[in-house]
């Protein structure tokens, strides 16, 4: 009894001393000002943010014996934040009230800290503004570790972005699946997507409704299976790329990771209905490396970038491959192929496009710009650009991108908001931005993907990978996925390949005859002297 | 008598006895596994919450936070001792609440085992207390509704906490329900638990965790697969079986007479004898005490250790020549310990074979000393496959701070801060991120500021690598020595080392090692060409034991008698070692120099990239490739009439694919 009593005691005293810690807020009249603005991280300042994006909880930098923070909105109760250690974390439902209640509006941030002599200092004042429009409620990704050359994918994995859950769409149940990628949605939408299996159970997985099929994409003259896709907005047709890549773990001071660049690729287009696949010798010759095929929104075009093949010999040949902005005209009433149009040869300019995205409106496309080769999340030069298509002219998107590697950008579905991977952070990790696009095509300032620990990413040494934003949750659970993963595969039909060499691939054939004639001219002109 | 005292004493001597064979018998589990990701482990909700995906992963997450103890092996042994003895006391305890006094001998018996078991690094002795002290809650229920309501609620946290050690506690459950009242309740439930014992692991299965069924259905118990391990899981389910069927231990009477007390001791004593000596491995052990002496760099001893047990694994060669390279005498006296695997046993390229991902970090170590951070990276990076370790965490952020990226050398160095014994280290390595920090800080912290001369692709193999390093700092003594050591290793290329007699001067040598001189010695009796001395003079007594080898060597045809017969005077030579050692692989071959030749191409040192083709065709003047890239490092050149010939001869002897369109995009540079 007495052990109880003694219990109740200490309780009583700790809730005491936690009552008076929790009331000791700094009075804002009386707090000294500091003429500059906090160090925070994440660096969530200056922003425009969806009204429906989970609290961007972040980290005071500076040195403090105690933390407050006090959100206030342009009309209604701010919340405060006991910020112990510096950890802002606000409360979740007090969050998304305030959002909810400030579209349009601006949030000020005020951050105070306590000094070592009990002072309260206050930092300038940090405004974030609220949009109108919302982003799309869940990203799905893939987590890997990253720059290995064993296979090291974790699985891929969906995330709520109005709060902090996250649950496996699929993972590598152990020894079962040697690789998951290239996941792609139809028009955002949770029920209508695809991805690619490779390995023991490899396929294509085509989930569409609830209904899984799984399709064995490799047929001749295809060298590979299908890789990168996009759903054209029928939901019918698919586009998509035949890829093969060669890698390389290049390092040097300062930039020291994995180098990888597309060495082949073709263009098709797969008919989810009749299983059919299709292609013409414009995207799939021997020539030219395909790839990163994508619908322009009103489903006439498909977008991609390609590059003329060319040896691959040592590393620095990578610097070699330089990719344009290519478009082709699909008909889908008749599947017919139009031909290849250069958008921008932005190999003439000494740059390489990658992942080329039209907007929905039809008048943007956004695209990555590198040195080299179509993996800019290895390279510090890439960085977003958006193509006016009516002025022709491309504009770097100064306010999300960094010194290092932009990769992978997307449009949400109602357009107002990207989100792209970056490595700006530490040099490997690719971690989720989002950045919001108004409607007089002008980018704001990009934020990194909120988590509930402010300090998440300084441990964090996966990476992410292959981000879609996506309407809604992920209805087939880990386990129906994985087992219709295992159901036999049903084969696609490629009837009309275009004419090339079935063994060698689309590039082979060519080049050995363009070769032996060369040495036979060679051997001609040897004979005369 | 009263066994219960008897029962304490004995778990006290389990202690004490589980310490000491882990402080001497199995110490080297412990310091393997405190090298291993194993023993990783971070105060943070993240790291635990990583384990959650498997069943029994809470048992792995435990397994993790005792082993990092290991950091000190007398706290390992200890950790350990008190496994054992937590399983051993669980045990005795769930026995006497089943028979009022069982002898030691039932509590002992199980605890040899599992001392011997706990060899194999598994995480049994918690498995198994946590399984046991489920069933001790179990018995120490009154029969009825309570005792089967926790068996219901204890069976899926088991299976969670443990995974397949729950199948002990339905086993015992389920048998023991059998053999109670008949009533129609009883009748339920013995239908009913079995199957919610089949049903929990196919229910995680089917919704929790990403696994596949047999994972869901043995893990972590698939991995034991020993007889011991059946030995003692069919014990421990039988005991408690008998316990509950005969109401009493088997051997009762026998076992509290006097002679029964006596024979317990003895067969107790057995038992451990014979399992220890069952499951110790010497050769890990041998390995670990290498490894142990390696980190407290004492040289001397893993000499000594070498020259008393001859080294036979690729890594104990390794070892012990970094310990001769560390003494200053790697040329001088590495053939007086074996070099039975050749270049393999100084250093290697990555490879991606599972033996070579343990061993990276030794690897990491050697390129890191010699300033090729990319490799010493990559073995880092590419470890951590299997899991963070507390070396790789380190070596990851030292590479970043030589290299300048700190932000990713502050990351690793956070992962280092959160975990209990190096968080000093991370502390030490943090004050380089310091821009004002200089030489003495970082020759404080062991790393060194400069940063490498000539870029490496981390794909070059050893020998490329090292002659890359050579070649961007001759005076990098350490890659100097390790490219000497290999020449002499290869056998083939000691034709370098006369032709560059130059380089050991620049390389800080004063004189010529007493090895090169010997492999000189033989090249000039096998060529008969003169020597470019360099200014350096040469041992006479070393020329006159070359001859002597030569002129012994003649008088035996088979290789095994001249070996047994030459050892004992010249098994410490070059030419011992050149003549009659057959070391398993050739690695500097023809492809090495072409992969050479193609790393100073691409740095557009074509000078330097036609004589290492030209080597390569000195090797193999069959390969195609070489021909090839010797076209293109002398279109490069200017001398298109030669690349002309070169890409000829590679035609004539049959291209692949890539080749030929290597051979279309350049040959048009000829015309």
């Amino acid at each position: 009894m007495s052990m109880d009593r003694g219990m109740s005691g200490i309780l009583w005293v700790g809730m005491a001393v936690l009552a008076v810690a929790c009331s000791d807020m700094p009075d804002s009249s009386t707090a000294r000002r500091v003429p500059r603005t906090p160090r925070l991280d994440p660096d969530y300042t200056s922003l425009t943010i969806p009204p429906n994006i989970a609290p961007l909880n972040f980290r005071i930098q500076e040195e403090a014996r105690d933390y407050a923070v006090r959100i206030t909105p342009a009309a209604g109760e701010p919340i405060w934040v006991q910020a112990a250690r510096g950890m802002c974390r606000v409360d979740p439902a007090q969050w998304s009230r305030m959002l909810a209640a400030s579209r349009g509006e601006r949030l000020a941030y005020d951050v105070y800290v306590k000094d070592d002599g009990g002072t309260w200092k206050r930092y300038q004042r940090i405004f974030n503004t609220v949009a109108q429009e919302p982003i799309d409620s869940y990203i799905v990704y893939r987590q890997l570790m990253p720059n290995r050359m064993l296979s090291s994918i974790r699985g891929i994995y969906q995330r709520h972005l109005e709060s902090f859950s996250r649950s496996a769409v699929l993972t590598l149940r152990s020894g079962t699946f040697d690789c998951l990628n290239c996941h792609t949605f139809h028009d955002h939408n949770p029920d209508r997507f695809l991805f690619h299996v490779r390995g023991q159970h490899a396929g294509m997985m085509l989930v569409v409704d609830g209904e899984m099929r799984k399709i064995e994409t490799r047929r001749e003259p295809m060298f590979r299976p299908l890789a990168y896709s996009s759903w054209h907005p029928n939901g019918i047709h698919v586009a998509a790329t035949i890829n093969m890549f060669a890698s390389h773990f290049r390092t040097r001071p300062g930039q020291l990771y994995f180098q990888a660049i597309e060495k082949r690729g073709d263009l098709v287009v797969y008919r989810v209905d009749n299983n059919v696949i299709s292609s013409t010798e414009g995207v799939f010759g021997p020539e030219y490396i395909e790839t990163h095929p994508c619908w322009s929104h009103d489903g006439r075009h498909v977008y991609y970038v390609r590059c003329k093949d060319r040896p691959l010999v040592s590393y620095r040949d990578m610097d070699t491959f330089k990719f344009d902005l290519m478009r082709i005209a699909y008909d889908t009433t008749d599947d017919q192929w139009g031909t290849p149009e250069t958008v921008v040869a932005y190999s003439d300019l000494g740059k390489s496009c990658a992942f080329p995205r039209p907007s929905a409106c039809g008048r943007y496309v956004l695209h990555i710009l590198a040195d080299r080769g179509t993996y800019p999340i290895h390279q510090a030069s890439a960085d977003l650009y958006m193509l006016d298509m009516t002025t022709g002219v491309h504009a770097r998107l100064d306010s999300a991108c960094s010194d290092l590697s932009e990769s992978y950008p997307r449009w949400s579905s109602n357009g107002r908001w990207l989100s792209f991977l970056s490595t700006r952070r530490d040099g490997m990790s690719a971690l989720p931005y989002f950045a919001y696009f108004d409607s007089t095509g002008h980018v704001h300032r990009a934020f990194l993907l909120p988590q509930k620990a402010p300090d998440f990413y300084d441990t964090f040494t996966d990476t992410y990978n292959t981000l879609e934003l996506v309407t809604g949750r992920i209805d087939p659970d880990a386990f129906r996925l994985a087992q219709a993963v295992k159901q036999p595969a049903q084969r696609a039909e490629f009837p009309d390949p275009p004419e090339v060499d079935a063994y060698t691939g689309a590039t082979w054939k060519a080049v050995w005859a363009e070769t032996q004639k060369l040495l036979a001219d060679e051997q001609r002109e040897t004979d005369k002297q | 008598m009263n066994h219960s005292r008897s029962n304490w004493i004995a778990l006290g001597l389990v202690f004490v006895l589980s310490a000491a064979a882990y402080s001497w018998v199995f110490d080297y589990v412990i310091v393997l596994q405190n090298a291993a990701p194993d023993s990783f482990f971070l105060f943070t909700s993240r790291f635990l919450t990583q384990w959650l995906d498997r069943p029994g992963g809470l048992l792995a997450y435990a397994g993790h936070f005792l082993r990092q103890f290991y950091y000190l092996p007398w706290l390992g042994a200890l950790v350990i001792a008190a496994s054992i003895t937590a399983f051993g006391s669980v045990w005795y305890l769930s026995l006497r609440r089943q028979d009022r006094d069982p002898a030691p001998i039932y509590t002992l018996l199980p605890c040899a085992l599992v001392l011997a078991l706990q060899e194999g690094g598994s995480n049994l002795s918690i498995g198994l207390a946590g399984t046991c002290g489920a069933l001790l809650g179990y018995l120490c229920l009154r029969p009825g509704t309570p005792r089967r309501a926790y068996a219901v609620v204890m069976t899926p946290l088991l299976y969670v906490a443990l995974g397949a050690f729950f199948w002990l506690f339905v086993a015992w459950v389920t048998v023991s329900e059998r053999l109670g009242r008949r009533t129609v309740a009883d009748l339920m439930f013995r239908v009913f638990f079995p199957v919610l014992g089949l049903f929990v692991p196919l229910a995680a299965y089917r919704w929790v965790y990403p696994v596949s069924l047999e994972v869901a259905l043995t893990y972590p118990l698939r991995s034991s697969t020993s007889v011991l391990d059946g030995v003692l899981l069919g014990y421990l389910l039988a005991i408690p079986l008998w316990v509950r069927l005969k109401r009493t231990l088997p051997g009762r009477p026998f076992l509290h007479s006097r002679w029964g007390r006596l024979s317990q001791l003895v067969l107790v004593a057995a038992v451990t004898v014979v399992a220890v000596a069952a499951v110790h491995d010497a050769g890990t052990s041998r390995f670990a005490r290498y490894h142990t002496l390696y980190k407290e760099r004492r040289w001397d001893a893993i000499l000594e250790l070498t020259r008393a047990t001859p080294a036979s694994s690729r890594m104990t060669q390794l070892l012990a020549n970094y310990a001769l390279y560390r003494n200053g005498q790697l040329l001088d006296r590495m053939f007086h310990y074996p070099q039975t695997w050749g270049t393999q046993g100084l250093i290697s390229g990555w490879s991606a074979d599972p033996e070579n991902l343990r061993l990276a970090m030794y690897h990491s170590d050697l390129w890191f000393e010699m300033g090729h951070m990319n490799a010493a990276f990559r073995f880092a990076l590419n470890q951590t496959n299997l899991g963070l370790s507390y070396e790789n965490v380190e070596r990851i952020a030292a590479c970043n701070i030589v290299n300048g990226n700190h932000q990713l050398a502050d990351k690793y160095l956070n992962l280092l801060e959160l975990t209990l014994f190096h968080d000093q280290d991370a502390r030490r390595l943090r004050k380089l991120l310091d821009p004002e920090a200089g030489p003495a800080e970082y020759a404080a912290a062991g790393l060194p500021m400069k940063r490498p001369t000539l870029e490496l692709g981390a794909s070059t193999r050893g020998f490329a690598a090292l002659v890359g390093l050579v070649q961007g700092d001759p005076g990098n003594h350490m890659a100097f020595t390790y490219l000497t050591a290999w020449y002499l290793l290869d056998k083939t290329s000691v034709p370098l080392l006369a032709a560059n007699m130059e380089n050991f001067r620049t390389a800080g040598y004063q004189r010529v090692p007493v090895h090169c001189q010997e492999a000189l010695g033989v090249w000039r009796a096998a060529t008969g060409q003169a020597l470019d001395k360099s200014g350096f003079s040469f041992d006479p007594g070393i020329a006159s034991r070359v001859v002597a080898f030569a002129q012994a060597a003649q008088q035996y045809r088979d290789r095994g008698r001249a070996q047994r017969a030459l050892r004992p005077s010249f098994g410490d030579t070059y030419m011992y070692y050149f003549s009659l050692i057959r070391p398993p692989q050739h690695p500097a071959d023809a492809s090495d120099w072409v992969l050479l030749g193609k790393e100073f191409h691409a740095q557009k040192k074509a000078a330097h990239a036609i004589r290492f083709f030209r080597q390569a065709l000195r090797e193999d003047p069959g390969l195609a490739e070489a021909h090839i890239e010797l076209g293109r490092a002398l279109t490069a050149a200017g001398d298109t009439a030669a690349a002309r010939s070169h890409y000829r001869r590679a035609v004539s002897l049959g291209l692949t694919p890539g080749q030929r369109q290597v051979l279309f995009h350049n040959g048009r540079g000829t015309q």
